[in-house]
């Protein structure tokens, strides 16, 4: 049967690659190393990725709530952001599982076959795996176009993820990464003068960071309203793939959990031997 | 007002190189053909991102416009005028 290994919570700024070597002395790559070095011991065999799309994989036109990316392989990014092209394999059984899985439990995936993915899911990659060599199943969340899915159904997903990867019956180690920040406000009326982007909350990010450490994921799903999100700023609703992360990873401490100061994000990791 | 057609134009500057090159040549003449209202039309060409951001225009998108200085907007202009606006309804 596939088991859960590990499960990874990091931020995905796509200025990061250009400014941070991968495995360099900067607090950015340090952080990010942390929190792969538990990945790397968990040894997985397939990689899930929660993460939201920018208006590269999918637009306007065709907007989902949840999606999940069913193909052979992939590749990015896909949205100019400085940093290596990534040609690399979808794990296309569990993929499958998980859509077929959902389905039959009421979480109606858009399903995409034929795909290339943004900063969100390969800043993360990156950093954290030696050039996507482990298969990946990518799932989106709607985190920035209102109205966004609730925090209660993020959870509820990410939970349902947990119980397809229990009931697949091949032998496969999942890891699963949730990506986004918790404060952060991208062009919109909280940035700084003279800048394109501010973190207008950072009380809040260190806030959830507290509850993750102390397992009160009840009270951070119920706190995690669109009101209290927006707050934090118009990215504060990636908050939500960190939620369905949560979801996967079920109620237990994290190995560790790092806040990266004056940034409304954070690095942590989970891991079963 | 069509918050699509506003956001839909940024989706088009941010991944079809030469429209971002027309865009940048000539503002009025690459976006002529595009069936805005004269007020969206005005605010597009004036770099009038408040008022773009309260008829729905999504700021994410609307920020792509600082990459290349379209309509006239730098980080100091583009902030200046968002910082301005109101959450749409």
């Amino acid at each position: 049967m596939a088991e859960l290994v590990a499960g990874i919570g990091v931020p995905h700024s796509p200025h990061y690659p250009a400014q941070f070597e991968r495995g360099g002395p900067q607090e950015t790559p340090r952080l990010y190393g942390e929190v792969a070095a538990h990945l790397d011991a968990a040894k997985p065999d397939a990689i899930v990725v929660i993460a939201n799309d920018h208006f590269n994989t999918f637009f306007l036109n065709n907007f989902p709530t949840f999606a999940i990316g069913v193909a052979e392989a992939s590749f990015g990014p896909n949205d100019q952001t400085k940093m290596p092209r990534y040609d690399f394999e979808v794990q296309t059984e569990l993929a499958s599982h998980i859509r077929n899985f959902g389905v039959g439990e009421g979480f109606d995936f858009a399903v995409t076959q034929e795909f290339g993915v943004d900063h969100a899911m390969l800043v993360p990659l990156h950093y954290l795996t030696d050039g996507v060599k482990v298969p990946v199943v990518p799932i989106w969340i709607n985190t920035f176009v209102k109205p966004l899915p609730s925090a209660r159904r993020c959870y509820a997903l990410g939970a349902m993820v947990r119980r397809a990867i229990d009931s697949l019956p091949s032998k496969l180690r999942v890891a699963v990464i949730g990506s986004g920040s918790f404060s952060l406000e991208i062009g919109g009326p909280k940035i700084d003068a003279g800048k394109r982007n501010a973190v207008p909350d950072i009380p809040w990010s260190h806030h959830i960071q507290r509850r993750i450490n102390a397992v009160e994921i009840d009270e951070l799903v119920a706190e995690a309203t669109p009101e209290r999100m927006w707050k934090a700023g118009n990215i504060g609703g990636e908050l939500l793939n960190w939620i369905a992360m949560l979801g996967v990873v079920g109620k237990h401490k994290p190995r560790i959990i790092l806040d990266q100061q004056g940034d409304g994000h954070a690095y942590a990791a989970w891991r079963w031997n | 007002m069509s918050a699509y057609l506003i956001n839909k134009l940024c989706h088009r500057i941010f991944h079809d190189v030469p429209f971002r090159e027309a865009v940048k040549r000539d503002p009025a003449a690459a976006i002529a053909d595009w069936p805005f209202t004269p007020a969206e039309r005005k605010a597009l060409l004036e770099g009038d991102v408040k008022s773009l951001y309260e008829w729905g225009g999504h700021p994410f998108l609307l920020s792509h416009f600082t990459r290349w200085n379209l309509f006239g907007l730098d980080y100091a202009k583009y902030s200046a005028s968002i910082r301005q606006a109101k959450d749409p309804a």
